[in-house]
């Protein structure tokens, strides 16, 4: 029987292979393409940076995966399966940029137009993903998970699913493409930071500066693989001062976001 | 007692004299007292004449002495290991 083709994946420029371990396991193909839209990468013949084996069934089923495999992302439903695929290809993508890019725990929204880009840093599980789906659909979605910035100060779209919770309190993974949010162009330069302070029951955002070397500390917090970058308070602090300096905002809801979002941006009207 | 600055991995000075210093896979930031304590201290230098240098560069503590202020600093510093006690032998 022909091996089924991978489903190939970009993340942050790294080729990340996912093979479908069996005939079930294909049953996923449709809802990993439809979720992973906008990091699907064409078959350029070259050998991937990571491979996958994806299985969907009983943990003892990953005996059948392919040993040439570096990881098996393994679960018993389709769900929990499209969650763990998320976490692992984000992982995998971390891991071999180590120490090449500065990844920081971000939502990153542009505009569409000039690629100016505003990074909303904060920690995992603190309303990254509520901020992309509320702000998205105006301002191209980057990421949720990773704000990836280059030596040069370019910046790497990680358009991933979004994790949506339903109303059976399942989550489910969702393509940028089917929640409607708008495509960054492909040229992305880095304009703003802020650090989110996220405040039950603050009535309105407000958005203060915050001096260097507390910035690249909060910076330096949210940073994955800090210390394999060579010199990294150095370079997040020549990261601070390129763009003019970082600002925290404290808010409650994501709304009250998007005036501030909007004026900064450069697209309030 | 002697002291000596633990060897940097990074450092970013802002314009107020404060620092961020990495060591390790430990972020601190720390006062501008304190970042001239590590300037100084990069070679080993009794507590005293640590005391003495601050006190030219920063003037005599409000409340207090010398000594009391710059041991308050140190005890910190060795605390967060940026600064490690020098033993004789």
């Amino acid at each position: 029987m022909a091996m089924a083709d991978p489903i190939r994946l970009d993340a942050m420029g790294v080729a990340i292979d996912l093979h479908l371990a069996d005939g079930r396991s294909e049953t996923v193909r449709p809802l990993v393409e439809a979720a992973w839209s906008r990091c699907l990468r064409p078959d350029d013949g070259e050998e991937p940076d990571v491979s996958l084996d994806v299985v969907l069934g009983e943990p003892s089923d990953e005996a059948g995966a392919d040993a040439d495999a570096d990881r098996v992302v393994a679960a018993a439903t389709s769900e929990h399966l499209m969650e763990l695929l998320s976490q692992e290809v984000t992982v995998a993508a971390v891991s071999v940029r180590a120490g090449e890019l500065v990844m920081l725990h971000a939502c990153g929204l542009a505009d569409p137009r000039t690629g100016r880009t505003l990074l909303l840093v904060a920690p995992s599980g603190t309303g990254k993903t509520t901020l992309a789906r509320t702000l998205g659909h105006r301002w191209g979605y980057v990421t949720d998970e990773t704000g990836a910035v280059e030596l040069d100060g370019r910046l790497l779209a990680y358009p991933k699913p979004l994790s949506v919770v339903t109303e059976g309190e399942h989550k489910v993974q969702m393509s940028p493409d089917e929640l409607g949010l708008a495509h960054p162009p492909g040229d992305l330069t880095v304009a703003g930071i802020w650090l989110l302070d996220r405040q039950p029951g603050v009535d309105r955002a407000a958005r203060e500066r915050v001096a260097l070397v507390d910035a690249v500390a909060l910076l330096a917090e949210q940073t994955s693989y800090l210390t394999f970058l060579e010199a990294p308070l150095t370079q997040l602090a020549e990261l601070v001062q390129t763009i003019g300096g970082v600002s925290k905002v404290t808010y409650s809801d994501a709304e009250q976001l998007r005036p501030l979002v909007d004026r900064f941006l450069g697209g309030a009207s | 007692m002697t002291v000596v600055a633990a060897r940097l991995d990074d450092q970013v000075v802002d314009s107020d004299g404060r620092s961020v210093v990495l060591v390790g896979q430990d972020v601190s930031v720390i006062s501008a007292l304190a970042t001239a304590a590590l300037r100084l201290a990069e070679d080993p230098i009794t507590a005293n004449d640590l005391g003495r240098r601050l006190a030219d560069l920063f003037g005599e503590p409000a409340h207090g002495s010398v000594a009391e202020a710059t041991g308050i600093v140190v005890a910190s510093l060795l605390a967060r290991g940026l600064l490690a006690e020098v033993t004789a032998g």
